[in-house]
């Protein structure tokens, strides 16, 4: 199998997208990391050394404390918020029933759309307007007699952004369901039966035999959705605009660059996003890669 | 007493399975009302679109599609879309398959830090090579063109699309391509006619989702395109919002854009379904 013409073969077969990640990813990268420490401010390039000075001046920005509260509260609602609404359906799709089909493929659709359609037309049905000019989904709470529901959404102070995790959680649970029903399918029948021949109830089978064994799909989920979360930009556009109560790093990212001309800012932003999302990912990485290449 | 048993048990099954369809039923409400508000705000007239009490199906118009064309050259945002879709579908598939080839048959030095490098880089966020990405693209003169945003989306897919299309390849059994070396095929003949029939289904699964991802997206459009000749239908929603009507945004208009965005997505999605889940979910499922 392995030849030595081989070798050269497989260069030439890697390099076109060994070049498209090692410099458009990973050159940039390190690009960004070096301009994050100078002191670039304005059109022409500076690389004037500036060091991590940036760093905690970034730190101490009252706008960036916004952003990181910000993003912890989307994350937060956001994971939990798909990941038990994914668990549930998939759980209502598991017992069978006839219609599966049909549903299964209903719930996963709204991730196929843009954020940005799903942003717009959730600002549209999240109208924070009263009495006479009241509409879409505060109209729809006050038809069916469910006021107390009746808020002000993402203008609400303080926990707007809890309203754009909403929207989030409309994309993205679907996709959530569709990886828990895998990983249910993918238990075998036999412990079922037996669980149900010693007389465990459904909500035994699952609390106590289907959960333990979906534990690798959640944690798959989790750093899907929470990768999505700390680099959530066009649902921010397209519900917030660029308003300072719902900002995000990459709203702050592309504003200080590309309106500011703060490059060393927007680079150091990007570069601890990035940091950020290591973190989260490379163990994720080092444990699936260890498990598959056990199998 | 048997009996009875029997008749508990598909009572308690019957109500069991009217409450999974009741919650099915307001999923489905869930899940339809955003889609229901953009069509009926799409396809409605401007004072018909705020009148109260609420009118659920406003006779349908078509002349906010005209307004469209009357303010954003619609067509042209519409042809690049596809075009930009398109392009970076093909241009991802050419490059990852090669690539996967190489992963998936050859062992050769460094495969599989090559290989670690390709999925991390999956993970990284888009923005944070913004910057250095719209600079080498003005250097390339490429700013501001279909080609330019082709190359970007294309470098930002293929890691997954590798990642994929080498599990497709190595379920292939290797004596196929064996007995065609040794009966004196050449690589791009084993390409051609013995891996590409049987990775069909890989490159129609791959091939939609990046579709869809270079369709949906709006960061390398908005980030890149200063004019109509690369600007897509994403960019095109959040030059209409930018604008202002009687009742705070156009929504009809807004509303309009973001179903002929839809529209061609839901389509590809449902024929396809079967193929894209088993894409999505594979690389989370063992």
């Amino acid at each position: 199998m392995i030849k030595n013409k081989d070798k050269y073969v497989a260069i030439a077969l890697v390099t076109p997208s060994i070049i498209a990640v090692g410099i458009f990813v990973y050159g940039f990268i390190a690009w960004s990391v070096r301009v994050s420490l100078s002191a670039w401010k304005g059109l022409l390039p500076d690389y004037t050394w500036a060091g991590f000075q940036n760093y905690l001046n970034l730190f101490a920005d009252p706008r960036f404390h916004i952003d990181i509260r910000n993003t912890l509260v989307f994350t937060i609602i956001f994971v939990f918020g798909s990941l038990i609404l994914g668990l549930f359906m998939a759980i209502l799709l598991d017992q069978g029933l006839p219609g599966e089909n049909f549903f299964r493929n209903l719930f996963l659709f709204p991730m196929a759309i843009s954020f940005i359609v799903t942003g717009v037309v959730w600002r549209w049905l999240m109208n924070p307007a009263e009495g006479s000019r009241m509409s879409g989904l505060n109209l729809l709470f006050d038809k069916i007699g469910l006021d107390f529901l009746i808020n002000q959404w993402y203008t609400t102070p303080k926990w707007g952004m809890a309203a754009i995790a909403l929207t989030a959680i409309w994309q993205m649970s679907g996709y959530m369901m569709a990886l828990y029903l895998a990983g249910l399918r993918s238990v075998p029948e036999e412990i079922r039966e037996a669980a149900r021949v010693d007389g465990a109830t459904e909500l035994q089978i699952y609390s106590r035999i289907m959960l333990p064994y979906l534990q690798p799909v959640t944690l798959s989920a989790m750093i899907i959705l929470g990768h999505i979360s700390l680099k959530v930009f066009d649902l921010i556009i397209a519900v917030a605009g660029k308003q300072l109560a719902l900002d995000v790093p990459a709203i702050y990212m592309w504003q200080t660059t590309f309106d500011g001309l703060f490059y060393w800012r927007g680079a150091a932003i990007g570069t601890l996003l990035l940091l950020s999302v290591s973190v989260l990912i490379i163990p994720y990485l080092i444990y699936t890669l260890r498990t598959e290449t056990e199998l | 007493m048997l009996k009875r048993f029997v008749s508990t048990q598909t009572f308690r099954r019957s109500l069991r399975s009217s409450g999974t369809y009741l919650s099915f039923l307001v999923f489905t409400f869930l899940v339809l009302l955003p889609v229901y508000w953009m069509t009926r705000s799409a396809f409605s007239s401007g004072s018909d679109l705020i009148k109260l009490p609420l009118v659920y199906f406003p006779p349908p118009t078509l002349k906010n599609v005209n307004t469209l064309y009357e303010q954003i050259p619609f067509d042209q945002y519409l042809l690049n879309s596809v075009k930009f879709s398109l392009f970076t579908t093909l241009l991802t598939l050419l490059v990852s398959f090669l690539a996967a080839y190489a992963f998936a048959r050859i062992r050769f030095p460094g495969s599989n830090i090559l290989m670690w490098a390709l999925i991390l880089s999956m993970a990284l966020p888009e923005i944070g090579t913004i910057v250095p990405l719209y600079r080498i693209l003005k250097t390339l003169k490429l700013l501001d063109s279909i080609a330019g945003l082709t190359f970007v989306m294309t470098s930002t897919l293929t890691p997954f699309t590798v990642w994929v299309l080498v599990t497709f390849i190595k379920q292939v059994p290797y004596e196929i391509e064996e007995a065609a070396i040794l009966d004196g095929a050449n690589l791009p003949q084993i390409f051609w006619y013995i891996l590409l029939p049987v990775t069909i289904p890989g490159l129609v699964t791959m091939g939609l989702i990046n579709f869809v991802n270079a369709w949906n997206n709006l960061l390398y459009p908005l980030s890149f395109t200063t004019s109509p000749s690369a600007k897509t239908l994403s960019v095109a929603i959040t030059e209409v919002y930018a604008g202002f009507s009687p009742w705070g945004k156009p929504w009809e208009l807004i509303m309009a854009v973001g179903v002929v965005m839809t529209i061609p997505i839901i389509g590809l999605v449902l024929i396809t379904q079967r193929s894209i889940v088993r894409g999505l979910t594979g690389g989370a499922i063992k």
